[in-house]
């Protein structure tokens, strides 16, 4: 009996402490419950509270290469190795965006370079400036002339800053810089100082020609010509539609510029040209935009309509010619 | 009779609070163009700002302030920063409010201020006026602003 009881006494006891386990589950579920809502509410709270930080903007760094400023019919190389007010003035300028984290190519290596190839004769004068910017690989050519003022006020050094779109030729920016005058013959501290002041605004206007490249893409001119062998005049009809040869040429211009910007410069029988065409900076897949893709679509337009053309591509001109 | 005294003694109290002079008048910043450029050597920016409060050191603090916000959103003319280094201040603002506000009003010219003297000083009736030489770190304010992405890095 005694057995019997004490068993029941457990039984008891175990139930009323599965009860009270039951109660704790459930307030501990409750518990549970109340902290996951009250930790989304205050995640979601903080979330907003925080700034939004945009994606870190990748952009490309463009190489940049000063170069010497060397007038019609002189010798680049010979100007440089001469000129030693500009060799000072070259090195300040590349100094000054070494220091700002601009990627920059030496010209005097590039120079070298070219002469251990002996990819060129002295004299072919006017072709150096062109073949040492395309073994560069420079995006951005400067130009820097250098001029030493002399007066009885004190000397001073004039820079001239010009930078340009090495695959365009397009001009980027103009900045001239002009040292305070001093009693001094030491015209490195001039050029020093003249060159220091105005790379700074230089490159804020290079940033600048690149924020409206982004927006507006990059400049390309296009010139259709016609053959003196064929029959195709700018006002044949060319379709079933009766469109004219230079009616198609422009609609296919238009249609194919980046945001439909271009400028036709003129028309003549035998000739359209196009001085201003956007295109984008970056192709639908992201990939650098090509000129001779565009050169290649236009000429697989022009097949559709059973006209054969060549084509030739220099920096950013797009010259075609019908037959 | 007696509410006429009371409110004849009210009108008069009010009448006198209103005329007193008031202890502190506290002058909220407010950006101005007085910031002229001085010189430039290796990255630093040195500029002559202008600014009015309270106190010197507020004047002061004003000061450099108004200097760092030119620099950031407008540029010094005839200063190797003739461009602001913020081109779009709308929308950097926008994007950026939190970091920038700290930045200008608590952070920036504690950290990139490496020189701040003042050259004149004059009280005019309740307020300060005060014209300081402040120099700037410009590579280290342009650093920052590329490191939290609020203008971009040299390039395309």
């Amino acid at each position: 009996m005694e057995l019997e009881n004490s068993l029941k006494k457990i039984i008891l006891l175990n139930d009323s402490d599965s009860k009270k386990m039951t109660k704790y589950n459930m307030q501990i579920k409750q518990f549970a419950k109340g902290f996951f809502l009250i930790t989304i509410l205050l995640s979601s709270f903080s979330g907003s509270a925080q700034e939004k930080k945009p994606a870190a903007t990748q952009n490309a760094q463009p190489t940049i290469m000063v170069i010497p400023f060397t007038p019609a019919g002189q010798d680049l190389r010979a100007n440089f190795e001469s000129n030693e007010l500009l060799r000072v003035a070259i090195t300040k300028v590349k100094e000054a965006f070494d220091q700002r984290g601009v990627n920059t190519i030496d010209f005097r290596a590039k120079l070298k370079q070219l002469s251990n190839a002996e990819a060129l004769q002295s004299d072919q004068k006017t072709s150096i400036k062109d073949d040492v910017i395309a073994i560069s690989g420079a995006d951005v050519y400067i130009e820097v002339e250098a001029n030493p003022n002399y007066s009885s006020t004190g000397n001073s050094v004039t820079i001239i800053m010009s930078a340009y779109d090495a695959f365009s030729g397009e001009s980027y920016a103009n900045k001239v810089s002009n040292s305070a005058k001093f009693y001094t013959t030491n015209y490195e501290k001039l050029v020093e100082k003249s060159v220091a002041t105005e790379v700074p605004n230089l490159l804020s206007t290079i940033q600048e020609k690149f924020d409206d490249i982004q927006v507006n893409g990059r400049t390309i001119t296009i010139r259709v010509g016609i053959d003196e062998k064929s029959k195709l005049k700018m006002d044949s009809e060319v379709d079933k539609e009766g469109n004219y040869l230079g009616d198609i040429i422009e609609d296919y211009v238009r249609d194919n510029s980046f945001k439909n910007k271009y400028h036709l410069q003129g028309v003549s029988d035998t000739k359209i040209t196009f001085d201003l065409v956007k295109v984008p900076l970056k192709d639908a897949s992201d990939n650098p935009f090509r000129l001779s893709r565009f050169a290649s679509d236009f000429r697989r337009f022009l097949r559709t309509k059973e006209i054969q053309c060549s084509q030739v591509l220099v920096g950013n001109s797009l010259v075609f010619t019908l037959n | 009779m007696r509410i006429n005294y009371i409110y004849t003694f009210f009108a008069g109290f009010l009448l006198f609070i209103s005329c007193a002079k008031p202890v502190s008048q506290n002058t909220s910043y407010q950006r101005t163009g007085m910031v002229n450029y001085l010189t430039y050597t290796k990255s630093e920016l040195t500029v002559t700002s202008e600014h009015a409060a309270e106190n010197v050191g507020k004047a002061i603090s004003y000061a450099e302030i108004n200097a760092l916000e030119n620099i950031l959103f407008r540029g010094i003319p005839g200063s190797p920063s003739e461009a602001p280094l913020i081109s779009d201040e709308i929308e950097a603002v926008k994007n950026h409010k939190q970091i920038l506000n700290t930045f200008i009003f608590e952070t920036g010219c504690k950290e990139y201020v490496t020189k701040s003297e003042t050259i004149s000083r004059e009280r005019q009736g309740t307020l300060t006026f005060v014209k300081q030489k402040v120099t700037f770190d410009l590579n280290g304010i342009r650093k920052f602003l590329e490191k939290n992405n609020i203008v971009k890095r040299f390039g395309l």
